[in-house]
């Protein structure tokens, strides 16, 4: 595949398209307009960009009522936010930052749409968390121009950025990307295009080896968390975590990085977390999980 | 107050954590060196009223299949003190099956413990009885912690307990992430701070404990589990070979120059 042009990638970012207006899209276009940044919205449905904007609003609700946001931020917001249900218009911006649901199907169709539409120069992103950038990127005449950005939910408040850089990104866009995660009040990390970047791959042992230790019985799940939190000074232990994560999301993501790697035995799934999410034991949203939660409480 | 002796180095902070709960609980408490210090074997038997309630290993200098015994026995042949053995350390296993050095007399009066979260100074201990420990000796060890105002939580004898296993695996991820070009030892310190709310980075963490240390415990579970799984990545194993052992001999992921906490970014 060749490039379509010798146009160099934008270096200063003013104008970011979203696409897909769910809990990320929307949660990243907040914190964008917010500083800033004019920000093009777009979904498939008026649903759910109305959804996507009430879920802006409670946010920004909620900063004010904690003295986090003035009455200034929350009218900037609005002048600089516009939803669309035209995808042309969201790829005329500096930046598109893809934030649809996880299936690489549809994140390649996206990306070719995305790569047709947007001008020469205009840098497009993925927010995916477990997706090869390359193998999207590969999908479309101008990989070079693509790359990573994966903001960690709740948006406004975790202040991690991991931008992922594949096999055929240009190192300058990684340079605008890290420029623009910081105007936005985030800390960037860079991380090479493997599976389950940085985060997602090195958490993997906290979960991992929790779960031997309670599948040979060394001791309960409640001990487990407390001496990691007791000894150890985490704020969580790890069966308290995936309660809160979603048993299924986190055997998800672990058996998508053990898949990745060819079944590197260091990231081997346990028959424990087959077995609950067989059960429906999610953790917390099934009100059950390595703990049980009182349903009444929100 | 019990008669307690500890074997390790003095400069140490597992050592120097144990000396001083042993002192403030008002313990009689006596430091013994590394066994290289021939010095420090007492030459004669103790007498009756020398001899100690506990020996606490501390230091994998003194975790040598020889070593031990042979102080056991210097100590006297009858008397047979409590011993602790710092699961964080080469064998650093209490019951493992090729164990052929301690006599029953030993084993009975046994427990593995972890001191790991010394380092981050937290007086929490994990300690595990092996199968065979008396359960009288058990209870002195419960009175021991109690006593030394450690929080102590007991578990099944398991290699590498909770702590040390756990965290020298998050260590060994985060190595082979660097040593594949993932990311820089910063960023990956960062992102697990930020993105997942640990308290330390891991490669930050390994420095301070020691990235020897932590090869220690990943040789334990390998030796223990024969699982790939558990096998130190090349990185870790080539810094403790070259003496990159972290905040202890000033560099390990990380350079410390001047004073041993302050830490300076490398600048590769
Ligand atoms: N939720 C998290 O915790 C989290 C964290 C980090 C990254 N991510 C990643 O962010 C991405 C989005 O996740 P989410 O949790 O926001 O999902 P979500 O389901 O909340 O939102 C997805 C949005 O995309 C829209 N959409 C569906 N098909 C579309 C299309 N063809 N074109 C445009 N929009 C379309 C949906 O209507 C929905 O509004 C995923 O790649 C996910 O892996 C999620």
């Amino acid at each position: 595949m060749s490039k379509k042009t010798d146009t160099p990638p934008v270096e200063t970012i003013k104008r970011v398209g979203i696409v897909g207006a769910g809990t990320m899209g929307a949660g990243i276009g907040q914190i964008s307009a917010l500083k800033g940044f004019q920000v093009v919205l777009f979904d498939i449905k008026e649903d759910f960009l109305k959804r996507g904007r009430t879920q802006i609003e409670t946010s920004l609700a909620k900063g004010k009522a904690r003295g986090k946001l003035t009455d200034d931020d929350l009218q900037r917001v609005n002048e600089n936010l516009i939803t669309t249900l035209k995808l042309k218009e969201t790829a005329q911006c500096d930046l598109v930052i893809e934030a649809v649901p996880e299936n690489m199907a549809l994140k390649k169709e996206i990306f070719q749409e995305l790569d047709a539409l947007a001008p020469d120069g205009t840098i497009l992103s993925s927010n995916t968390s477990s997706l090869s950038v390359t193998e999207i990127a590969g999908a479309t005449k101008n990989p070079d121009r693509i790359a990573g950005l994966h903001f960690f939910n709740p948006v406004p408040l975790m202040k991690l950025v991991e931008i992922i850089r594949g096999e055929r990104t240009d190192p300058r866009i990684i340079e605008t990307l890290k420029v623009f995660a910081q105007a936005v009040g985030k800390t960037p990390v860079i991380a090479k295009d493997t599976p389950g970047f940085i985060v997602n791959r090195v958490a993997r042992p906290f979960y991992g080896e929790a779960l031997r230790l309670l599948g040979e019985q060394a001791t309960s799940h409640e001990t487990i968390d407390e001496v990691l939190k007791e000894a150890g000074g985490f704020k969580m232990g790890p069966f308290e975590l995936m309660d809160l994560i979603g048993l299924d999301v986190n055997f998800a993501v672990t058996q998508s990085v053990y898949e990745a790697y060819f079944h590197e035995p260091r990231y081997k799934p346990h028959i424990i977390q087959r077995r609950m999410v067989d059960a429906g034991l999610l953790g917390r949203k099934t009100n059950q999980g390595f703990y049980t939660y009182d349903s009444k409480k929100a | 107050m019990s008669k307690i002796f500890l074997l390790g180095k003095p400069q140490d902070v597992i050592t120097q954590t144990f000396f001083s709960l042993c002192r403030t609980a008002g313990h009689q408490v006596h430091i013994y060196d590394d066994i290289d210090d021939v010095e420090s074997i007492p030459e004669e038997p103790l007498e009756a009223h020398e001899l100690p309630d506990f020996v606490i290993i501390c230091h994998h200098g003194w975790m040598d299949y020889h070593s031990l015994p042979e102080f056991l026995e210097a100590l006297s042949e009858e008397h047979h003190p409590i011993v602790l053995l710092s699961g964080i350390s080469t064998s650093g296993y209490a019951t493992t099956y090729d164990t052929p050095f301690f006599d029953r007399e030993v084993i009975s009066r046994l427990i593995m413990y972890s001191p790991l979260a010394f380092y981050q100074g937290r007086h929490v201990i994990e300690f595990a009885p092996t199968k065979a420990t008396d359960p009288e000796a058990l209870a002195k060890a419960k009175n021991l912690f109690q006593s030394l105002q450690v929080k102590a939580y007991e578990i099944t004898d398991t290699p590498g307990l909770v702590l040390p296993r756990v965290l020298a695996m998050l260590v060994n991820e985060a190595a082979s992430a660097v040593m594949e070009g993932v990311a820089s030892p910063e960023d990956i310190d960062t992102a697990m701070k930020l993105g997942t709310n640990y308290p330390e980075g891991p490669l930050a963490w390994a420095d301070k404990i020691g990235i020897d240390v932590i090869c220690q415990i990943l040789d334990t579970l390998v030796n223990e589990y024969f699982e790939d799984r558990y096998r130190p990545v090349l990185l870790l194993k080539q810094m403790a070979g070259s003496g990159k052992l972290g905040v202890k001999t000033g560099e390990g992921f990380y350079i410390y120059e001047g004073s041993k906490t302050e830490l300076e970014e490398t600048s590769s």
